[in-house]
């Protein structure tokens, strides 16, 4: 029991970052019907930012790491979002009436250059972030064995305002209403007096800085990131989005809390179940319970059925 | 014995249409050598090729799959287990990798194909990874299970197998991709191919016409993996070395992209798309570092521009169609062909190693700037307007941007030949293309049932 509730704490700190991530997926993908192949390297560019941004700030002007982390996080959410926006204009915009394959291709295109330079920012290395960042934070005893560490507090506390705070400004700003109404009709939105061009860019803004801060939260998290994370990060979010029905934004959530856990109990449990080296399955039984949940709920688990093609 | 005799004569058949083939490829390829395109890697464009008809079976049929890297890895895994460890022919290993990646196929398609859009995707995706996750480690696995003392070696695990024979000749390859092409050609006109693109315009209509749906889905879907499992056992006697992570999310996706970039609107497509793909990198290796970066340029560039891929480019209707964005797409269109080809073609003969699109990295610079002013100013023009330009403002973009090319060329006036007019021109209705404005984006934005390259 204890060990399956210390799992469970880390399983819902790591679907907490494919949650927010996946946000960002989803958000695209309802206003644009759009696959964003260039979001995971945009979250990636986050964790990049901020392993060069951390490194500089802590060494020149604080050594305090909260306040660090706080104006690395200001930073990098302008820089991701401004290149999500500027992404969008350049690589989509002009592909909006191209059918929905090309758009695919351009965002490969795009995350392309995106993953090359940083390739090449980062030496084609593992870049490790400063050492003892948040570590000075107390821990959260539940039980004797059971802990919630100050850094996972932190990360559950950023990752779940995150989620609030986008479900809240969907559902009852004006943008948010604008968003939902686009990602319902472009038509009918423009009819109603939506500046359409205007709200995707805003979604442009927020998926990427929004992801783009995950990127951060993962770099601290885990301490070491190479270029290569957009790919295999930005794939487990783009499954917790599917996972959850893509376009909703509590399914990502949920998606992304789901995944995290799945895949934080196999490597746990596995070696009871007469898994050995279950780490290396983790990612097999990740897929598999996601084509099984698709074959039982073809849109996933809370998406609406909407009659559609490649 | 008969059987023997059997064999035999297809062998003999086979070899002789190699030899012919071979024949005639040499001189090309001694031709392609030269302009850089070395043997191998016109073997890889030529395998890119059959991966991007696998796929085109799939997307023509409406589904958006993405499990052929997965078929891939199963075909390339099968047919190299054939030959090296059973001494098996070629071409029976890899009818052995494509019948296996087909059978594969079945189990996976009945409950997947059920599944639209993105959800069939990942799901298919999800398929990719599980087959590299398992041939990751099915040796562990074999050998906990049946043989504790001994440890199985069939995949050889992260390391990948090696040392495999090299048998896969160009001769080959160009001979599937006929024998393909000609199927192809053949099957769009069939029936079967009819059946295809009808469910594909319109799945219910098709159903209501009495189209066995599931049927021809999963057909094609298993037709696409036996394409790909030849790919496969093509490619792994090729490189000689196989690992699971080179089939993996990224492949996957990058055999999509070598579909649509070719168009889907025909067969051959997806052939120029992959032979496109795999040749654009190479011939910007010279770059080093930045490679990647200018291949998802030139894909960025080439995909903007000619939405419905490479082969609009060989379409009447493309040519034909009227407006202004159409035009200023056509301009730029040749514009940027013009400026790959004076790259890919012996033409460029304006230096080598600093130099990019026949300017230096320098020039380059200044030209980004320009055309990236051009966009930007460009796509600032509110839709109500129809995106006319006022005429100072274009006036001033268009100086501006000659200006900035006029500069970056002029480093490179001392040494003018075929490739730098060629070059010159090209840019020149590339800025053009700029200048005129992207059509507006007024009300109708097709609907979602619009199907890509049917309207072709």
């Amino acid at each position: 029991m204890e060990t399956f509730l210390q799992q469970l704490i880390n399983g819902l700190t790591i679907g907490g970052f494919y949650a927010v991530v996946a946000l960002g997926y989803t958000m695209v993908y309802g206003v644009l019907k759009l696959i964003n192949f260039a979001h995971g390297d945009m979250f990636m560019w986050g964790t990049l930012a901020g392993w060069g941004l951390l490194t500089t700030v802590l060494a020149g002007f604080t050594d305090l790491d909260l306040i660090a982390i706080l104006m690395v996080s200001v930073l990098i959410i302008a820089f991701v979002g401004v290149m999500g926006m500027t992404i969008e204009r350049v690589a989509y915009r002009p592909l909006r009436t191209a059918g929905r394959l090309s758009p695919i291709i351009s965002a490969l295109g795009a995350a392309f250059i995106l993953e090359s330079v940083a390739r090449n920012v980062s030496d084609a290395r593992w870049r490790t972030y400063p050492e003892g960042l948040l570590k000075e934070l107390p821990d959260l005893r539940l039980t004797e064995k059971v802990a919630l560490s100050g850094l996972q507090m932190i990360m559950l506390v950023i990752c779940g305002s995150i989620m609030v705070g986008l479900y809240l400004f969907v559902q009852r700003t004006r943008v948010g209403t604008a968003m939902r109404a686009v990602s319902l009709d472009h038509n009918v939105s423009r009819l109603m007096g939506i500046n359409v061009d205007r709200i995707i860019s805003i979604v442009f803004f927020i998926g990427p800085a929004l992801g783009g801060l995950a990127g951060l939260l993962v770099g601290i998290y885990y301490g070491s990131f190479n270029f290569t994370l957009g790919w295999t990060f930005g794939l487990k979010a783009f499954i917790s989005a599917i996972l959850g029905g893509i376009g909703n934004i509590p399914g990502a959530v949920l998606g992304g809390f789901i995944l995290g856990v799945a895949e934080t109990m196999v490597v746990a449990y596995g070696p009871d179940l007469g898994l050995p080296d279950a780490s290396a399955w983790k990612d097999a039984i990740a897929y598999v319970l996601l084509v099984i949940i698709l074959i039982v709920r073809p849109t996933g688990l809370l998406g609406e059925t909407v009659a559609e093609k490649v | 014995m008969r059987v023997a005799i059997v064999i035999d004569i297809i062998n003999a058949i086979f070899e002789f249409i190699f030899n012919v083939l071979n024949g005639a490829l040499d001189p090309i390829l001694t031709q392609l050598a030269e302009i850089g395109f070395r043997e191998p890697v016109v073997q890889f464009m030529l395998i890119n090729a059959i991966l991007g008809l696998s796929i085109y079976m799939t997307l023509n049929c409406g589904l958006f799959s993405l499990a052929n890297a997965g078929f891939m890895a199963v075909g390339a895994y099968v047919s190299v287990i054939l030959t090296q460890k059973y001494d098996a022919e070629f071409g029976l290993s890899l009818l052995g990798g494509a019948l296996a990646a087909g059978l594969v196929a079945i189990p996976i398609g009945l409950p997947v194909l059920r599944l639209r859009s993105v959800y069939l995707a990942i799901a298919t995706i999800g398929f990719g990874e599980i087959v590299r996750i398992v041939v990751l480690n099915v040796d562990t696995i074999a050998t906990d299970l049946f043989n504790p003392d001994e440890p199985i070696e069939l995949t050889f695990g992260a390391r990948g197998i090696s040392r495999i024979p090299k048998l896969t000749e160009t001769a080959h390859l160009v001979f599937f991709l006929i024998l393909m092409g000609y199927l192809l050609y053949r099957m769009q006109r069939s029936r079967f191919g009819r059946a295809m693109t009808a469910i594909r315009q319109d799945e219910k209509v098709a159903t209501t016409l009495g189209i066995n749906v599931v049927y021809y889905k999963n057909m094609a879907f298993i037709l696409g993996a036996m394409i790909a499992g030849v790919a496969g056992g093509f490619s792994g006697h090729a490189t000689r070395i196989i690992t699971p992570k080179d089939y993996g999310f990224d492949k996957a996706v990058d055999i999509l992209a070598y579909a649509v970039l070719g168009g889907l609107g025909h067969w051959s497509g997806p052939i120029i798309g992959g032979m496109a793909l795999k040749a654009i990198p190479e011939r910007l290796r010279y770059l080093n570092e930045y490679t990647g970066a200018l291949t998802g340029a030139v894909l960025l560039l080439i995909i903007i521009y000619l939405p419905s891929g490479l082969v609009s480019l060989g379409q009447p209707s493309f040519w034909r169609r009227g407006g202004r964005f159409e035009g200023a797409r056509r301009l730029a269109g040749i514009g940027v062909a013009l400026i790959v080809l004076t790259n890919m073609l012996p033409l460029r003969n304006l230096g080598s190693d600093e130099v990019l699109l026949g300017l230096e990295y320098w020039h380059l610079w200044g030209l980004g700037a320009g055309v990236g002013l051009i966009y930007w100013i460009t796509s600032r023009q509110p839709a109500s307007t129809g995106g006319r330009f006022s005429l100072p403002m274009s006036a001033v973009t268009g100086l501006l941007a000659l200006g900035l090319i006029i500069a970056g060329l002029i480093g490179r006036i001392d040494q003018p030949g075929d490739g730098y007019y060629v070059l010159v021109f090209g840019l020149l209705l590339a800025t053009a293309a700029g200048v005129i404005p992207y059509a507006p984006q007024h009300t109708e934005t097709p609907p979602a049932e619009q199907v890509e390259g049917s309207h072709a």
